[in-house]
């Protein structure tokens, strides 16, 4: 069994190389900018969660993850879902700091290339467990969604 | 050099149970005993002992009362000034207190052994001058350093090859130091307080990285209550997401 450590390694390398961040940096300012308005805000966040439900499966997380460097949108909709967990949410949607971060092409203050490589090693070593600990937990709402009570506390 | 044996009988307690320590001793010069070395019993009774006499010794003269103490705090105090001028300590306490108010509060970090347990009991907690860092407030320090700078750049800590003593400004000891201490810190007040704050750090990394992971964790499968009339897996997981 291959350790955690080492793949984060091979992640942080292949990162710097790429540089995924960098280059979606402009992508990810039109979803920040897109939080102004409800409406948008509700459209791009839809098309994010409707992207990474298709994607963050565990068939297809090898191929949505490496290909990620192609499909910018999937990058895009992954980092724009997990990067609040690792940069706190204040900011993350401090579209301020954001903005400055983006135009001065400094955007490694807010999400470094260690936090990049980091979730997607997460996302590769427990995509598994989640997966099925998502499914268990559905099984069991249904089962409790099934049951009937004989009386009720209300009358 | 011959062995000598020395039998030691406590004259306090019955025939019954009489408690007899054997004493041997080479014939090399005697080597410096630690504190804590010492037997319960004996120890009890001379506390004990001391204890009586300080009570007298309350009576007769106050001016004593500061050099030989009534509370238990003081007295640790009190034989912590006895080892410094050379007579060996007859108490088995150990005596963390005893420069307890120095100035430079680097010279005399938490123990390690004391950062690691949940609880921090000890004198440091009911210290209230601030002229010395108290463990749970090397703790938060450290905690919060791991999180704003360590984090951000190192997700993996390797023991052996980051975490040795180094007054670099790059290395985790040094990034470490200079949160911490507002101060300019020599290289032997630096590795009194690496001694202390190395263990945090290590506890302190981890802790922050399953945090993130859960908090991963917890976008990933969001909230299931609202997926009742969702029947597919795919959809599950985009109606999970959708909750977060």
């Amino acid at each position: 069994m291959m350790c955690m450590k080492m793949i984060y390694t091979y992640f942080v390398h292949s990162c710097k190389h790429d540089r995924p961040v960098y280059f979606l940096a402009p992508f990810i300012e039109l979803f920040c900018n897109k939080r102004k308005t409800q409406s948008e805000d509700h459209y791009s966040d839809h098309a994010g969660k409707q992207i990474l439900s298709e994607g963050l499966v565990p068939g297809k997380i090898e191929q949505f993850l490496m290909g990620a460097r192609k499909n910018t949108t999937n990058y895009v909709a992954f980092i724009y879902r997990f990067a609040p967990v690792l940069v706190s949410d204040h900011i993350w949607n401090d579209s301020k700091k954001m903005h400055e971060a983006l135009m001065n092409n400094r955007f490694d203050d807010i999400l470094t290339v260690s936090d990049e490589a980091f979730m997607l090693v997460v996302m590769d070593n427990y995509i598994d467990p989640w997966h099925e600990k998502m499914l268990l937990q559905k099984d069991k709402e249904e089962r409790v969604s099934t049951i009937n009570v004989y009386y009720t506390s209300w009358l | 050099m011959t062995p000598t044996i020395n039998r030691i009988q406590n004259g306090n307690s019955g025939s019954g149970s009489r408690a007899t320590m054997v004493q041997v001793t080479s014939g090399a010069p005697p080597r410096r005993r630690p504190e804590m070395r010492y037997t319960f019993t004996q120890n009890l009774d001379k506390t004990l002992d001391r204890d009586r006499n300080n009570e007298y010794n309350e009576d007769d003269s106050e001016g004593q009362h500061s050099e030989r103490g009534g509370s238990s705090d003081m007295t640790n105090r009190t034989q912590g000034r006895q080892m410094k001028s050379g007579e060996p300590p007859d108490n088995l306490e150990f005596s963390y207190g005893a420069d307890s108010h120095a100035s430079d509060h680097l010279t005399e970090p938490p123990s390690a052994k004391s950062s690691s347990g949940t609880q921090s009991t000890g004198s440091d907690d009911l210290d209230m001058t601030l002229t010395k860092t108290t463990n749970s407030g090397l703790k938060f320090q450290v905690r919060l350093c791991v999180k704003e700078e360590i984090f951000r750049v190192v997700k993996f800590i390797d023991i052996p090859t980051m975490l040795p003593f180094d007054m670099a400004p790059n290395s985790l000891c040094g990034i470490v130091i200079k949160y911490c201490c507002k101060e300019e810190v020599t290289a032997k007040q630096g590795a009194k307080f690496w001694m202390a704050a190395r263990p945090m750090v290590t506890k302190s990394h981890t802790h922050v990285r399953n945090n993130y992971i859960k908090g991963m964790q917890s976008v990933y499968l969001g909230k299931l209550y609202s997926c009742h009339d969702v029947h597919e897996n795919d959809l599950y997981i985009f109606c999970s997401l959708m909750q977060t």
